[in-house]
């Protein structure tokens, strides 16, 4: 039929006397009509019943709202549908004299139900018609779509590799029911995972350096014990909607806030104290405080002998630590050495426990020493070298790199100085600028100085994170029943470990390591890999970066020069091989286009060699939008699932299915499932049995998906059988079963997690008090996973000896992008959790404009004739785009602000706010082949820097086309 | 008979709008969910998908409704349930156009068994004039106004649709001038 009126009436005029209702369940056809129609005089009629509801169910946002993760809500169903949802308001009292947890929520998650109807939402799997984003699309059956797929991925695997196909892993990987789906079949098919963590600019290096770790932080109410906080490159009241409140409570017992920012913040406005610094100038404040500590006599000299690396010996002549095996026949090269004020004497430092018993390192040591060889060296320890290093930095040098007066630099080492219990703040910002590893290491010593780490109320931010340790039991072996036999293994490794010195955390952290290690001899595993490399290598990003030697960033040579020696001594992670190009992508939770600086390359480089690309998500993403088929995702209150959360909200928050998945979406699990169970039916109808890896691990491809499911164990729909049973594997949580989980939405841990991505906390759970983060090296004296085992400021690696990193220390910020007035610098969106809400109508009505805006300082507005509400471009060497100007009297001269996570269609013409920003890497993180500066789950790997980007602006007459 | 005379002869009956309406609903929902739909698919979705296509307009009411989405959906809802009409568990969602265009179908179907009950019918005319002004008209205005679409047929449907519940209104408004018991709508 075609839409011309005759025609319409041809058939309308055939439906009379029909009724076809697909949409509705009528009432029993065996009622007389006239029964059937109800009073009605008004429209207000339809009111006069009392609203209810079918069923409320407890639910949360599964994405990665990262520090404010996550909370629990009630979700109201009617119909089949979720029309609202509102705060569970249910957490306990943890004690009488903390506040408590309630309520925790945010506007997104408020607004949540709204926004998994919208029209965008994508509810059947699409196909791309005419050429990668075209923006045509056609809606296929599962079916089709997954047996393309899986040709798609038999042809590949067959003919060039198992580690051609690349789980792009974004930010919002559950580390539960979804990455048991995707981790099960990386494992068995050896197909590479890449590790996001460094990628989204969260690497947190410069305390990977420090402590050998980076993930360990306190829950949000110990906040109340502490009497000075910084926020130090932060801004909670964005970042920490749901828990910002223990802030402001914990002024009420005496605390103090001092906001460390360029610009006037959110954040900074609720401060007692504001210090405006210069962007990407924090360890020059920071190294200047610590010269105040250390000259004024506030070192905290028991916790700095026993917890730090300061007395440590340094020889002189190689620059590295002097260790036993130099001073003795017969000494053990892993030991270091320190000075004995006791016995007057050399002695190796404690290697088993952190304990000094009767030993008194003298802290400031200069001194020459006989080695085993009968060689005269002299050595210094650590902390001498380290006063030397803060000479430099008086408060009138360091405030005039920072640009805060030399009085308000005092100021604040006083207000440190005196402070009992000092804190910061869990941040992201400072390791997105390129020198940020040197600012984190610089905060740390502050806190190190004066003693402020694993007490209660006085700690250093981490990277928080608690993952429910069920997973890898899940995952790893063949099936449940034979979890003990494959884990058993690891057993005799361990003992010897244990039986030598090293620690539970140390071994648990290096099995995480071998993810990255595929074809390991211990175990197989999925395949993980560095995702930053692997942009900057088979993406093209690196490409970028070719004009980088005038940016300033104090490389002693070519940047490539650092990046091919590291992949060829095998110091990071980089799978495939540059030589082995990738053909098949699956965005799992992850949009790389919106979010990767630099993203027009993968288009450009990356694109082009992916045979198919496969977008996992609810709506069409940037990504999703240049992908050859997006296959439709059931959002949170949808499915059933466990996720990560931090401390800073330790409870355990799962989203429970409240209505069944719309239209033919369905949960990560199944879709992954289902494409094993296409490749393994595809392999057999192809007679294709199995292939090797290049490592030589047989992959088997005809029975895939009974290998996945552990023989149909864990089949499609099976996601809350899934979710218990990792749930049962783990040992985080006992009181409550499973049932009586789904039925409150969330429990508070109650173990530290014996995985790689938590261990790091070091510290109980405790029921009853707030958590304190590195308890168990401070308290217990368990020695630091750092290659000297203790908190290390001194990284005697050669990159950081030819970088000149060996000591923290300012560098100036390079100008990334080119000699430009202006830096770019960014933050977290109050109005989305990445790009989820970015084009949700809602959100965007708050937003101060519904399309991407870039702040700038009222002074450089006005110097360019720009106004408020004005177009303008914004451009350097690598690239350039148009965005609103939002003319900002809280930025600080010279600085600019774009709030994240904008998606590329927002922008009106050519380019994104990733199109200014090339990210080079920095050549110290590619360090490697060294105790803790090597790969590791969410760690030890390249990352981004985006926030020293140098630009300029100019006005447009409008907005372009 | 010039078709909008034949338009007009076929909604002059219960048992012929009810056909209407359920034509209507037919045209507005996918192609791939209705046999020999007027629409080859790939118009249909570049008009009609927001979802797929970047310049589509949405059939849903919340697409442009200014409050809280649940408002909306609540209204539909007492409508629907106050007739006795539930949600099919695979249903398109409330606000969607063919949904609303269904619950007239249902309306006219009602009407047309009602027969020779004035007391129903009356009821039947007050619903249906209140569900068209109160949603539906909004509705078909807001997708006339919101189709970017070139299709022809696309644009025919919207117009049809308008032209219906322009039509509609119309008729029910006469009706309520005719019989004072059936109060303003608003
Ligand atoms: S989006 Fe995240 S922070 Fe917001 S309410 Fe949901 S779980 Fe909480």
């Amino acid at each position: 039929m075609n839409v011309d009126r005759r025609e319409f009436l041809r058939r309308a005029a055939a439906l009379v006397g029909s009724l076809a209702l697909p949409d509705f369940v009528p009432p029993p056809a065996a009622a007389a009509s006239r029964a059937r129609v109800p009073a009605y005089a008004s429209w207000a009629d339809v009111y006069r019943k009392q609203w209810s509801w079918d069923r409320v169910v407890r639910s949360t946002h599964h994405l990665n709202c990262w520090f404010q993760a996550h909370c629990a809500w009630d979700v109201y169903v009617k119909d089949g549908l979720v029309f609202r949802e509102e705060q569970a308001g249910e957490y306990e009292p943890v004690n009488a004299h903390l506040p408590d947890y309630n309520p925790r929520g945010c506007q997104k998650g408020g607004c949540f139900s709204t926004r998994m109807y919208e029209p965008t939402r994508v509810t059947h799997p699409l196909k791309r018609v005419g050429p990668r984003g075209g923006g045509r699309w056609e809606r296929v059956s599962w079916e089709a779509a997954l047996d393309d797929i899986a040709d798609a991925y038999l042809d590949v695997t067959v003919e060039e590799g198992t580690d051609r196909t690349i789980w792009d892993l974004g930010p919002g990987i559950d580390l539960g029911v979804s990455m048991a789906a995707q981790g099960r079949f990386s494992m068995l098919t050896q197909s590479v995972g890449l590790d996001m963590d460094g990628e989204i600019g969260d690497s947190r290096r410069g305390t990977l350096e420090t402590f050998g770790k980076i993930v360990f932080e306190r829950s949000a109410d110990d906040y109340f014990y502490s009497d000075l906080i910084l926020f130090w490159g932060g801004n909670p009241l964005y970042t920490q909607i749901p828990q910002a409140h223990f802030y402001t409570e914990a002024r009420y017992g005496g605390a103090r806030i001092i906001s460390i920012t360029p610009d006037y913040n959110p954040s900074a406005m609720k401060a007692d104290l504001w210090i405006p610094i210069k962007p990407g100038t924090d360890a020059a404040l920071a190294l200047a405080v610590c010269r105040e500590i250390v000259f004024g006599g506030h070192v905290d000299e028991a916790f700095v002998r026993e917890q730090t690396d300061l007395p440590l010996l340094v020889r002189g002549d190689t620059k590295r630590y002097l260790r036993e095996a130099d001073i003795a026949a017969g000494g053990q090269a892993a030991y270091h050495v320190l000075w004995d004020a006791q016995s007057g004497a050399l002695r190796a430092a404690p290697y088993r426990s952190l304990a000094l018993e009767a030993l008194v390192p003298e802290l400031d040591v200069k001194r020459t020493v006989r080695l085993a060889d009968g060689t005269d060296v002299e050595v210094r320890s650590v902390y001498s070298l380290l006063k030397d290093r803060l000479a430099e930095y008086t408060p009138e040098a360091a405030g005039a790199e920072c640009g805060a007066s030399p009085a308000l630099v005092r100021r604040l080492a006083g207000e440190i100085i005196a402070a009992k219990r000092l804190a910061n703040i869990s941040q992201t910002s400072l390791c997105k600028y390129f020198h940020g590893n040197l600012a984190e290491r610089s905060i740390a010593l502050v806190f190190a100085l004066t003693g402020n780490i694993g007490r209660r109320g006085a700690n250093f931010s981490g990277f928080p994170l608690l993952t429910p340790d069920g997973g890898d039991k899940f995952t790893i072996p063949p099936s449940l029943s034979e979890a003990a036999a494959t884990f058993g293994k690891l057993e005799p490794l361990i003992k010897q470990r244990m039986a030598a010195g090293d620690t539970h955390e140390m071994i648990v952290t290096d099995l995480g390591r071998l993810l990255f290690v595929p074809g390991n001899p211990l175990l197989r595993l999925p395949v993980w890999t560095s995702g930053t490399l692997f942009w900057h290598v088979h993406g093209g990003i690196g490409e970028l970066a070719e004009k980088s030697e005038s940016w300033g960033l104090g490389n002693k040579r070519p940047l490539n020069e650092y990046v091919e020696e590291s992949i060829a001594k095998h110091w990071q992670p980089l799978n495939p091989p540059p030589d082995r190009p990738p053909r098949i992508m699956i965005s799992l939770c992850s949009n790389p286009l919106r979010r990767a600086r630099g993203a027009d390359k993968l288009l450009e480089v990356l694109w082009p060699k992916l045979k198919k690309i496969v977008v996992l998500d609810w709506r069409v993403s940037s990504t999703g939008r240049q992908a050859d088929y997006i296959l439709p995702v059931a959002p949170w209150y949808e499915r059933t699932s466990l996720k990560w959360v931090t401390p800073l909200s330790p409870y355990l928050t799962i989203t429970n299915a409240a209505t069944p998945p719309r239209g033919e979406s369905k949960c990560d699990w199944d879709i992954i499932v289902m494409l094993a169970r296409h490749i393994q039916a595809r392999a057999k109808a192809r007679g294709i049995g199995s292939v090797k890896s290049p490592q030589g691990l047989e992959v088997r491809l005809d029975t895939l998906y009974d290998d996945l499911t552990m023989q149909g164990a864990f089949k499609e729909g099976d996601d809350d059988k899934v979710a218990r049973t990792l749930y049962e594997l783990g040992n985080t949580h006992k009181k409550l079963t499973w049932d009586e989980l789904k039925e409150k939405g969330f429990a508070r841990f109650e173990n530290l997690p014996d995985e790689p991505s938590s261990i790091g906390n070091m510290c109980e759970i405790p029921p009853d008090d707030s958590i304190v983060p590195l308890t168990f090296h401070v308290r217990d004296k368990v020695p630091y996973p750092t290659a000297s085992r203790r908190i290390q400021f001194y990284v005697d690696h050669p990159y950081y000896e030819e970088l000149d990193e060996l000591l923290p220390r300012y560098k100036a910020p390079p100008k990334i992008g080119g000699d430009y007035p202006l830096v770019m610098t960014g933050g977290k969106t109050r109005w989305s959790i990445h790009s989820t809400w970015r084009d949700s109508p809602l959100m965007l009505k708050l937003e101060r404009s519904p399309e991407p805006y870039m702040l700038v300082a009222s002074p450089d507005a006005a110097k360019r004739g720009i106004a408020d509400g004005d177009w303008i471009r914004v451009r350097n060497d690598v690239g350039s785009f148009a965005t609103i100007a939002r003319v900002s009297p809280n930025l600080r001269p010279g600085q600019t602000l774009m709030y994240h996570a904008w998606e590329q269609f927002q922008f009106s013409g050519a380019g994104d706010m990733n199109s200014v920003s090339p990210t080079p890497l920095n050549p110290v993180e590619l360090a490697g082949g060294h105790p803790h500066l090597t790969a590791g789950v969410l760690q030890g790997q390249n990352s981004v820097f985006d926030r020293d980007t140098r630009i300029d602006i100019e006005r447009l007459r409008g907005r372009p086309s | 008979m010039t078709p909008g005379g034949e338009l007009k002869a076929l909604l002059g009956s219960a048992a012929g709008r009810s056909a209407v309406y359920a034509l209507l609903a037919r045209c507005f929902r996918h192609p791939a969910q209705v046999e020999q739909h007027p629409l080859p698919a790939p118009a249909f979705e570049a008009a009609f998908e927001p979802a797929i296509s970047e310049h589509a307009c949405s059939l849903r009411a919340g697409a442009y409704w200014a409050h809280e989405q649940s408002t909306l959906f609540e209204e539909l809802v007492r409508f629907y349930e106050h007739f006795g009409l539930a949600r099919a568990e695979h249903a398109e969602l409330p606000d969607h156009l063919s949904v609303q265009f269904q619950f007239m179908h249902y309306l006219a179907h009602l009407e047309d068994e009602a027969r020779a009950d004035r007391a129903a019918i009356d009821a039947l005319t007050r619903a249906q004039r209140d569900f068209l002004e109160r949603q539906l008209r909004r509705l078909v205005y807001a997708v006339h106004g919101a189709l970017k679409s070139g299709d022809a047929g696309c644009r025919e449907l919207v117009a049809l649709a308008v032209s219906c519940v322009d039509a509609e209104i119309a008729r029910t408004s006469r009706a309520a001038r005719r019989n004072p018991d059936i109060p303003s709508t608003t």
